[in-house]
């Protein structure tokens, strides 16, 4: 990806991570490694252009998906699916929004189903890999290529 | 009149999420179910009367486009207003949605804008003009 695109994925990704985890984007994060991730979600897509992406999930992300998208009863906590679907939906819509943003208006794309995947290293065979970070008051992205 | 509300998405999490949205909206809701994929809507929709469809497009089994065109080809069910709530944004395809009378709200969304595109579809509907075949080859209206 060129500079000018990497800004633009990130911004569509502080975007995409704003509305639906209600977390302030606070830049440029590490990339994370397999042992920090405690989700992973592959999405293939093929259309005007063909590929994956895979999205990485730090502890507590997905948390914050639950609590904004679709809160528990109080005293109740989210069970593992809340979290995996949260996860994978995140990963559907950032690969929209991602596909949009870096290919245009005009391209048009098919998207897989959301796929939960072993946490990994981000692989550097996959079209796009972002690594989702929680930090103090917001959250960090990584992202490959950069 | 109380809305029956049907909401299509393979997400469950996004399912709740809409069906919380159409819940604590002013809306006026009848029945309000969920499918998770466009042929558990059309089967939703033989069993129950659906005044409007939230729907989404990326979905296995059956995806939404193509639950669209099934739902305007069937004389039965063709009547429902459908929003589209999807991450699309191929603008080719948004129009081809548009032409099966479908709004459309972008994933992700704030409350509101989904509420305001229902609101824009029932106001089109109460707008649009009624089929009316006996007044339109009827031989006692006059010629203008
Ligand atoms: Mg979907």
């Amino acid at each position: 990806m060129s500079p000018a695109s990497t800004d633009d994925a990130l911004r569509t990704i502080a975007g995409v991570v704003g509305d639906l985890a209600f977390l302030t984007p606070l830049g440029v994060g590490p990339l994370l490694a397999a042992g920090e991730q405690e989700l992973a979600v592959h999405v293939a897509f093929r259309g005007s252009a063909s590929g994956t992406l895979v999205v990485a999930l730090a502890p507590g992300l997905a948390r914050a998906l639950v609590d904004n998208l679709a809160p528990p009863e109080p005293g109740c906590t989210p069970t593992a699916e809340d979290l995996a679907d949260a996860a994978k939906e995140l990963a559907n819509v950032l690969a929209g929004n991602l596909l949009a943003t870096l290919h245009g208006a005009q391209a048009e794309f098919q998207l897989g189903s959301p796929e939960l995947v072993p946490p990994a290293d981000l692989p550097a065979t996959a079209t796009f890999a972002i690594g989702l970070i929680l930090a103090e008051g917001g959250m960090m992205a990584g992202i490959l290529p950069a | 009149m109380k809305l029956n509300i049907l909401v299509v998405d393979d997400n469950r999490m996004m399912r709740e999420m809409v069906s919380r949205t159409v819940r604590m909206s002013a809306l006026d809701v009848g029945e309000l179910i969920q499918a998770g994929n466009g042929q558990e809507a059309l089967a939703a929709m033989r069993a129950t009367w659906i005044d409007l469809v939230l729907l989404d497009l990326n979905m296995p089994v059956m995806d939404g486009e193509a639950f669209l065109r099934a739902l305007r080809a069937d004389t039965a069910l063709r009547a429902a207003l459908v929003v589209v709530v999807s991450t699309e944004s191929s603008q080719p395809r948004i129009a081809r949605l548009a032409a099966l009378g479908a709004g459309f709200v972008h994933k992700p969304f704030r409350p509101e804008e989904l509420l305001a595109e229902v609101e824009r579809q029932i106001a089109g509907q109460r707008g649009a003009p009624h089929d009316c075949p006996q007044a339109a080859g009827n031989p006692m209206r006059a010629a203008p």
